[in-house]
């Protein structure tokens, strides 16, 4: 219990640590528990939304479906459920005058008891009367309307229809209204017969059983359109399977959220790493009391749970303070996705398994990373404990980098001083830049996938030289409305392309289509250029484009089923209107914005595809060309066509894929952002935190530094220029970093969206603020440490330096007079040499001093003498030490080493310790010795 | 201090200096009530057993601490008025410390530790600094080592070093606090012999010692005890003494 006071009070007393260790494990796990939470929920609500709704597992175009037939197939013992649609694209406008926009007209069957495909009811009417229709609600973004409210919409072929609102519905597996720019309207079989709709021609079944299996969902669709035809009940245009019990969206927003999750657990445990250095200097520190407590009776294995339960602690309070931030993450970017995909969150709470790898990641992740020092703090003996220094000693960074910095001659000596101080601790200095580096590569890489996504949504501009697609209902009037349009001052020119939905064909069985009821999501084209069509670029990234005298030459895109399997000169056999139709590949282009499409001569598709199935579309480009929703020309299209009395489905201006695209990565973008912005916080508290230490570790440097004439600004300015130069040295790693980040999530991204990556295209701007912004987080960071460095006393850190080498805890700090008392002069004779040339190098070591490859803590070089040394370290405390010697007869200082990496000059240790392969490279144990009153002498010989 | 003194060639100079720290049982008086005085180019001693105040009393004539009663004077300056700033750039131009422990940063040469105080106080270009700090690396017989980083340095070479760089900024005053006590004999009367040309050439130098066995090296010694000054002796007292007892 005592034990636990101890912890807790040795933390009060270091606030300044405590709280940055807190801090850190805190704001990974803000990012981490944020991300995986949203992950969690938006996995689980998409699924619930889109299942509760009942989708259909399969959709059966027919020409007309009827009660009998329904009833028949209701009849079928594999079927769960099924019900009658039709889905219609219009147009509405609010009053006569005003413009026509688009509308979904969906004929429901049975808005009571439907058991497949059900909207949720939301308010007003659940059924709408006859001459009203029911909204979906995300339409409200198209069509400000509330209940009772009218307007009018019209269906093809038919006149405009007034109607009025009877109610608000949600049907999950649309895509919001707005990415759309239609609004989703419901009616009754009464009322569509009054718009002029006279057939449902959608089934749609949901099979009992198998609901997952989508090869026995296509074999059951396929029995029951069998089964239909060879009953006489109806013609099958088309059987459409979907991905089972799939959102449309689901796939991508689970593979996103997947990669924010992963993104989120590395920083998380990057914040746990710095939380775990934080904690070995305090552990460090704890050395010399864990020695006190073991001499009191405490065990190893209590010293090690009492500080693993102070470790347990600080990771439960950092999961305290996380807890709501995280949960605002959570909510914040829940909300944006659900919005975004027209969903809702019935139940927000925290799936379990998310709760339970939360607390459990959050409170084992710093206690694995700090373990290992915890056990070999507990375990030192209690005399080592006593004699502990603390901190280790003064590192002296003599390897190659400050070898480098030493022929800088220009280089001032004080800078030389900071930079070498940057990578005296090779850890912390790793971890510092590490942290910098993927903060920086987080938002380089964020905004370099922005800046790719808008160049891929860029060749939407290059290649589509037109503004506005008008949905013609007959193809034959496409002529006449070409005529008519083309007549427009706002209207630079125009071109008939003739379309019709296809599906791969199957050989010797019925095609299957992947579209979505929506008519949107998974929907394959065949498409036809006119002659010399110019307001569409196709750019093959294999073959060539369509010739004018191709016969069955087809010029597919990425989205196409099979498209990396298909060579030029393969053949691509499409169902067209149920007949299987064979192409031959003569192009494959990369197209954004649009989807699975296959391009064929107006010849071929004269040839391929029935009159009555192809549907016309009038592609106009405007005189002048704006980039945003051309209004007004829409508007002259509308009066013009409408005054020639020609009928249209839509009209469509391209901006709206631009905008929906744009729409959907805007989340990305800003969550990229959110966690690159953690990272920088993350790795601000990290320089800080090592410069601290290092500033710490330093006291008596610095305190040499203003005894010899710097200031305190100059040694302020000093510990500044190692932080910026942390953050300068990371420009290079972020950029790397970012890059990578951009060409891997571009892949995903691009992959789910495109199913072609992103391009790597770097953000010049963000590189430009980084560079800036690298170095003010760095100097940001190093501020506090800079402050602390300049405080410094001169007396103080010479004191400091006194009692360091006087008896543990016979002094105290306010005394300056050290005490001369448990010292002693221990003398190394060293025999075995072959000859006297070079010099000796004696080295002793204290445990923390990394022997026998560190410096050492102190440091003699002597003459041999008649193949004799002796040297003396004078004032040494009482403690245990270990010593090794080298003949070095090169006189260059160090220990050589042959091609092998072994040691090429002779050498020996205290205590007789012989290395072998067998030892291997020895440690402190291994040649360690007690020095104290009566034990002053010891002797090596070198081999 | 005033110009009479300057111009009699007292450099060093404390009245009734004093030193006291806040202990767990009260106050502590380090150093009671000092006076004494040190011209230019005095090679002089302060001896004393543990505890007695001698570290104390260089910490005040280096403006490392302040006394908290009585006045140091060191060329002309009053110290126990000066801000810590104003000691730190006092002891760049003015005073040359040189520790027991050698104290050289050991992430810089030999070179780069010398050329250090010269960066603080910024008057010489860099190659003027430079070329100062193999000249006076030179001087301490170790030009041959300016590259090597101090640990591969023997203890007598770090300790020139750390000569050299105490004469970096040519300041009049070089204290050094034991800087023998971690030499063999034979290295550590060379450094005291190096210490001896300097007060030669115009140096004064003021040095903490406990060895007697090189007390006939210094013109003046000052000896301390439970921080009082017990005993200040010169070489012609000491010679008197010799032939009196000799």
């Amino acid at each position: 219990m005592h034990g636990l006071k101890k912890l807790v009070r040795d933390l009060r007393y270091s606030p300044g640590r405590t709280l940055t260790i807190v801090a850190a494990i805190a704001l990974g796990m803000v990012a981490f528990y944020g991300v995986l939470g949203a992950y969690g929920i938006l996995t689980r609500e998409i699924a619930r939304n889109y299942l509760d709704s009942a989708p259909a597992s399969a959709t059966l175009i027919l020409d007309r479906v009827t009660p009998q037939l329904l009833d028949a197939v209701r009849q079928r013992p594999e079927i769960a459920g099924a019900t009658r649609r039709a889905n219609i694209e219009g147009r509405f406008r609010t009053n006569p005058g005003a413009s026509f926009r688009r509308a979904y007209v969906f004929v429901v069957d049975d808005f009571a008891n439907a058991t497949v495909a059900k909207l949720r009811h939301e308010r007003g009417e659940a059924i709408p009367p006859r001459g009203s229709v029911l909204l979906e609600r995300s339409s409200v973004d198209e069509y400000d309307g509330d209940l009772g409210d009218a307007f009018e919409l019209k269906v093809p072929h038919a006149k405009p229809h007034r109607v009025t609102v009877a109610g608000f519905v949600h049907e999950p597996a649309l895509a919001p209204a707005k990415s759309e720019q239609a609004i989703y309207t419901y009616v009754s079989e009464e009322t569509a017969r009054d718009l002029g709709v006279t057939d449902f021609d959608e089934l749609r079944i949901l099979l009992r059983e198998h609901q997952d299996d989508r090869a026995l969902i296509e074999q059951s669709a396929e029995e029951l359109a069998t089964w239909i035809t060879t009953q006489g009940l109806a013609k099958v245009r088309s059987i459409r399977v979907p991905p089972p019990l799939r959102h449309p969206h689901q796939t991508q927003m689970t593979a996103v959220l997947a990669l924010f999750a992963t993104f989120s657990g590395v920083i998380l445990a990057m914040s746990s790493f710095l939380a775990a250095t934080l904690m070995n200097t305090l552990m460090a520190r704890q050395v010399r009391e864990i020695g006190a407590m073991k001499a009191m009776g405490a065990r190893t294995v209590n010293l090690i749970s009492l500080y693993a339960l102070m470790i347990f602690g600080l990771s439960a309070v950092a999961l305290a303070f996380a807890w709501l931030p995280g949960d605002g993450v959570t909510h914040t970017l829940t909300k944006s996705v659900t919005t975004l995909l027209n969903f809702d969150v019935r139940d927000a709470s925290l799936p379990h398994w998310v709760v339970v790898v939360d607390i459990s990641i959050g409170l084992l992740l710093p206690l694995l990373m700090t373990i290992p020092r915890i056990i070999s703090a507990c375990r030192v003996t209690v005399r080592e404990a006593l004699f502990d220094r603390g901190l280790a000693g003064d590192p002296t960074g003599t390897g190659r980098f400050e070898t480098l910095l030493s022929k800088l001659k220009k280089l001032p000596a004080v800078m030389a001083y900071s930079l070498r101080g940057v990578v005296r601790r090779k850890r912390q200095f790793a971890l510092s830049l590490g942290l910098f580096m993927v903060a920086g590569g987080g938002f380089i890489g964020a905004m370099s996938i922005a800046k790719a996504w808008d160049v891929l949504l860029g060749q939407i501009d290059r290649t589509r030289h037109y503004d506005v697609e008008v949905h013609l209902t007959d193809l034959q009037d496409a002529e006449r409305a070409k005529q008519r349009v083309s007549q427009l001052n706002d209207v630079r020119a125009t071109e008939i392309w003739q379309t019709v939905p296809v599906a791969l064909a199957r050989p010797g069985r019925p095609a299957i289509e992947r579209t979505y009821p929506d008519n949107a999501h998974g929907v394959f084209h065949l498409i036809a250029p006119p002659h010399e069509g110019k307001l569409l670029g196709v750019e093959c990234v294999e073959g060539r484009w369509l010739l004018d005298t191709d016969t069955d030459g087809v010029v597919i895109n990425q989205l196409v089923p099979g498209y990396a399997d298909l060579a030029i000169g393969d053949v691509l056999t499409v169902a067209v209107a149920g007949e299987a139709r064979r192409l031959t590949v003569v192009g494959k282009a990369i197209q954004i914005g649009v989807g699975a499409t296959a391009y064929v001569s107006a010849a071929t598709f004269t040839r391929l595809v029935p009159e009555a199935r192809a549907e016309g579309q009038l592609w106009v480009a405007a005189a002048s060309h704006a980039t945003g929703e051309p209004s007004d020309l829409i508007s002259h299209l509308e009066h013009g066509l409408d005054a020639a009395d020609i009928d249209v489905k839509a009209i469509v201006p391209v901006s709206i894929v631009k905008n929906a695209m744009a729409a959907h990565f805007e989340i990305l973008v800003k969550t990229l952002l959110l966690l690159a912005g953690l990272l920088s916080m993350i790795g601000a508290l990290g320089l800080a935190s090592a410069l601290g230490v290092s500033v710490s570790e330093r006291t008596r440097e610095l305190g040499v530094l203003r005894a010899i004439g710097a200031s305190a600004r100059q040694v302020r300015d000093s510990v500044l220029f190692e932080g910026l130069g942390v953050g300068v040295a990371s420009i290079a790693g972020a950029i790397v970093v970012g890059l990578g980040l951009a060409l891997l999530v571009g892949d995903v991204v691009g992959e789910i969206s495109f199913k072609v990556p992103l391009p790597l295209t770097p953000s010049l701007p963000s590189l430009a603020l980084w560079v800036c912004g690298a170095p003010l987080f760095a100097a940001l960071g190093s501020l506090g440490p800079a402050r602390q460095a300049a405080r410094i006393k001169v007396r103080d850190a010479l004191v400091w330096l006194a009692i360091l080498l006087a008896f543990a805890g016979t002094l105290s700090l306010s005394s300056p007079v050290v005490a001369e008392a448990n010292k002693g002069v221990l003398t190394v004779q060293v025999n075995g040499f072959e000859d006297d040339r070079g010099q000796v190098v004696v080295k002793l070591f204290r445990r923390e001093d990394n022997a026998p490859r560190g410096a050492g803590f102190r440091r003699i070089n002597a003459a041999i003498q008649q193949r004799h040394a002796s040297v003396s370290f004078a004032d040494l405390g009482w403690g245990t030490y270990a010593v090794l010697v080298f003949h070095d007869q090169n006189a260059n200082g160090t220990l050589d080493h042959n091609l092998l990496g072994l040691p090429s000059e002779p050498m020996g240790f205290s205590t007789g310790f012989r290395p072998s392969i067998w030892t291997g490279v020895p440690d402190f144990d291994d040649f360690k010795f007690d020095f104290g009153p009566g034990s002053n002498a010891i002797q090596i010989k070198v081999e | 201090m005033s110009n009479s003194k300057q111009l009699d060639g007292t450099l060093v100079e404390l009245r009734a200096a004093e030193r006291s720290f806040a202990a767990a049982g009260g106050s502590f008086l380090a150093l009671r009530a000092v006076s004494l005085s040190l011209r230019t180019g005095e090679f002089a001693a302060v001896v004393g057993g543990s505890g007695s105040g001698k570290s104390t009393l260089l910490n005040l004539i280096t403006g490392i601490d302040r006394a908290t009663a009585g006045e140091v004077w060191v060329a002309d300056t009053p110290l126990h008025t000066l801000t810590e700033d104003d000691l730190a750039r006092f002891r760049a131009r003015h005073v040359g410390i040189v520790f027991q422990f050698f104290q050289l940063l050991p992430s810089l040469t030999a070179l780069e530790n010398v050329i250090l105080p010269m960066d603080f106080v910024g008057v010489l270009s860099t190659a003027q600094r430079r070329d100062r700090a193999i000249q006076l690396l030179e001087q301490v017989g170790i030009r041959e080592q300016a590259n090597k980083f101090p640990d591969a340095l023997s203890g007598g070479q770090q300790q020139r070093v750390a000569i050299a760089r105490a004469l970096a900024n040519d300041p009049p005053l070089i204290v050094a606090d034991e800087p023998t006590g971690n030499l063999d004999s034979h290295t550590a009367h060379e450094v005291l012999m190096l210490f001896s040309r300097l007060a030669r050439e115009g140096k004064t130098i003021l040095v903490v010692t406990h060895e007697k066995e090189h007390r006939s090296l210094f013109r003046k010694v000052f000896e301390l005890a439970d921080g009082q000054l017990v005993n200040a002796e010169t070489a012609s007292s000491r010679r008197e003494v010799s032939a009196c007892t000799g």
